[in-house]
């Protein structure tokens, strides 16, 4: 077993600021919404969408501006750097017809904003599950780029 | 006279070199220049287009990332911020982004029914196989057009301007370098004329090109023409002369002369066998040629003659006897001609000399008129003919010519006392001593009744006293006009000279005349030179 061992070890090593694991969408389990596709998902994040696909409105939650969970998730849904989706957004500023997610200062304040907040939606490591919480989602880490 | 103007100008152009080289390089150029510039502007259109086309695609490209994202999010703000730039651009007349799902956006005007020049699909910027609209942009073409007119046309133009200095400096180039030249050898050429007896100007021209050597092969060729032209002048002038002695031999011949064919026809007769045969009335100057053998008494022995002469190729002599009533034999010699000639084989020339009585009477009658028929000596008529033949002799041996006058003394006298038989014998008695007293070429004319000239050619007028003595000496005998009566005549003598009074034979006469009178004035029988002062020698008698 030591081997196996030393192995995780050396690919944590190697990760480094990079979140390596699948990523959970998320909603308060008081949430009418018990699933989302992926398309779904990308409109309401990059401003298509302003309301989930029952009608109900929407407050799209981001992880802190630097955290690794909010890279691995752009990465993996559109295929784009945190900095490139700031861009997008800033180009968009001026025409008032989109609105980006709101975006938390600290990782640990996303689980507590979706548990009290049921039309909030949001996303978090996967060794973050809580029993306030519903997975609609699994975003897998080999899903990297799209 | 309006009329006459394209053709003098067609003909005009015709004896030019230049304006030929000219004409062609003109039409040349007009056809280059209406294919070329046609071709030429369409290229220039074209490249103009494809151009612009490229310029609007390339404008298009800068806004698409935009008009995705606009077209991704259906915000018609954006979009008609985008479509508001792209047509702010010359080129491009009106753009319309099309939504999926969401509406149209356009800018700009066209003509309604027209189809975008440029389509342009939006994919969403996050999914690139998902379209979320499009693009569609219709050039302004009329603007276009107008760019590729203009460009068209400076580019023809400037290639029209340079194929007229091209067309202008070959033209140019083409008359120094060879019309020039030429139009000035050809002038020079004009006024060469070959028959002038002198020499040819040369040609010269300063190019050593091929008119340079055409000028050099002209003149060499120019001179060996003339000197040709000349030496065959000379040559035709000198046959023409020998043709002119052979027709007067031919024709003053006082023998006929006659040319008979291979089939015994008269060729040729001349003058003086004309007139032999004239009586006859032959017809000669007909085109059909005559027998020769008709126009004699036995034809068959003419014939025979000719036949002979052919076999043998020897000469006949033979008298023969012409046909008709007169008696009339020619002398007749036949010989054949050689000649290199083959159309004239078998010719046979035949000389005839008229022999016959008729020829002798008609010699009388020459001879009546030329000479005194009681002396025999020349008469007057005679005498002046001689005369003139002397003077040209003595005139082309630079010699002189003396004539002398002599009339008789006492001569009138034996007329009356013994008769005109008595005076006759005096006047034979004397000519006859004249003629023993002087050279066979001097000549003694019984001038009058009781005159006589003698004249004679002589070396210098240091003869005349000579000659003088020499007549005196005739008058010393006396004369027997009848058996045992003796009488005797003397002479008064005149004698002019060529060196004193001149070649005119009227003058000399009227000089002797006027010398002899001087002697009948004085002492009678003596001898007077004209010009002298005194009588030279006293009569002996």
């Amino acid at each position: 077993m030591n081997w196996m061992i030393k192995a995780v070890w050396i690919l944590l090593a190697f990760s480094g600021s990079l979140y390596a694991g699948d990523i959970l969408v998320v909603v308060s389990k008081d949430s009418p919404v018990d699933t989302i596709t992926k398309r779904e998902l990308v409109d309401l994040y990059m401003g298509r969408s302003h309301s989930l696909p029952d009608g109900s409105p929407v407050m799209k939650i981001d992880a802190p501006v630097d955290s690794p969970v909010r890279a691995e998730f752009y990465q993996a849904l559109i295929g784009m750097k945190v900095s490139e989706v700031n861009a997008y957004w800033a180009r968009l500023m001026f025409t008032g017809r989109a609105t980006p997610p709101m975006s938390v200062t600290k990782p640990e304040d996303v689980a507590g904003l979706l548990a009290r907040n049921p039309s909030a939606l949001g996303y978090l490591p996967e060794d973050s599950e809580n029993e306030q919480l519903k997975t609609i989602f699994v975003i897998k880490e080999d899903q990297g780029a799209p | 006279m309006n009329s006459l103007k394209p053709f003098s100008l067609l003909k005009r152009i015709r004896e030019r070199l230049d304006l030929q080289i000219a004409l062609a390089i003109l039409c040349l150029a007009t056809a280059f220049l209406f294919v070329g510039g046609y071709l030429n502007y369409l290229r220039a259109q074209e490249q103009e287009r494809t151009g612009v086309i490229t310029m609007v695609r390339e404008m298009v490209a800068v806004v698409e990332g935009n008009a995705a994202i606009a077209a991704y999010l259906q915000d018609l703000q954006l979009a008609t911020e985008i479509s508001a730039g792209l047509q702010s651009s010359r080129y491009i007349s009106m753009v319309s982004i099309d939504i999926d799902g969401g509406g149209l956006v356009s800018t700009g005007a066209v003509q309604s029914g027209r189809s975008p020049d440029f389509v342009l699909e939006l994919a969403s910027p996050f999914s690139a196989a998902e379209t979320v609209g499009s693009i569609k942009v219709y050039a302004d073409l009329d603007y276009i057009e107008k760019l590729a007119a203009s460009k068209g046309r400076s580019v023809v133009s400037g290639q029209l301007a340079l194929l007229l200095l091209v067309s202008v400096a070959i033209l140019w180039a083409v008359r120094v370098v060879v019309t020039r030249p030429l139009g000035s050898v050809v002038r020079q050429l004009k006024k060469i004329n070959l028959s002038d007896e002198g020499s040819i100007n040369q040609i010269s021209t300063r190019s050593q090109d091929e008119i340079g050597y055409l000028a050099d092969n002209i003149n060499s060729m120019l001179s060996a023409i003339h000197a040709a032209y000349l030496s065959e002048a000379e040559q035709s002038r000198r046959i023409a002369q020998l043709e002119r002695k052979f027709r007067l031999i031919f024709e003053g011949s006082h023998a006929g002369i006659v040319m008979v064919d291979g089939q015994n026809r008269l060729s040729l007769a001349n003058q003086a066998f004309q007139s032999l045969v004239a009586h006859l009335d032959p017809h000669l100057d007909q085109q059909e040629p005559r027998p020769l053998s008709q126009l004699f008494y036995d034809p068959e022995l003419v014939e025979g003659i000719l036949s002979t002469v052919r076999e043998n190729n020897a000469s006949v002599f033979r008298d023969l006897k012409l046909a008709g009533e007169q008696e009339v034999w020619v002398r007749s010699l036949f010989s054949l001609i050689e000649s290199q000639n083959s159309a004239e084989m078998g010719y046979i020339e035949v000389v005839f000399s008229d022999i016959s009585d008729r020829a002798l009477i008609e010699k009388h009658f020459e001879y009546g008129a030329t000479h005194d028929q009681l002396t025999g000596l020349l008469n007057r008529r005679g005498g002046e003919a001689r005369f003139r033949r002397q003077v040209e002799q003595a005139q082309s041996r630079a010699g002189s010519f003396v004539l002398c006058l002599i009339d008789l003394n006492d001569f009138k006298p034996v007329n009356d006392i013994y008769g005109h038989e008595a005076g006759d014998v005096v006047l034979k008695e004397i000519s006859l001593r004249l003629k023993s007293a002087l050279r066979a070429d001097d000549v003694i004319v019984r001038w009058g009744g009781d005159e006589f000239v003698v004249s004679m050619l002589a070396q210098s007028s240091d003869a005349v006293d000579a000659v003088g003595r020499n007549l005196l000496s005739v008058f010393e005998q006396p004369v027997e006009i009848r058996p045992e009566v003796w009488v005797r005549v003397g002479g008064s003598i005149g004698i002019a000279t060529s060196d004193r009074v001149g070649f005119s034979i009227e003058r000399m006469v009227e000089a002797a005349d006027e010398a002899m009178y001087i002697v009948k004035k004085g002492d009678k029988n003596s001898y007077q030179v004209f010009g002298d002062s005194v009588a030279r020698s006293q009569s002996q008698a």
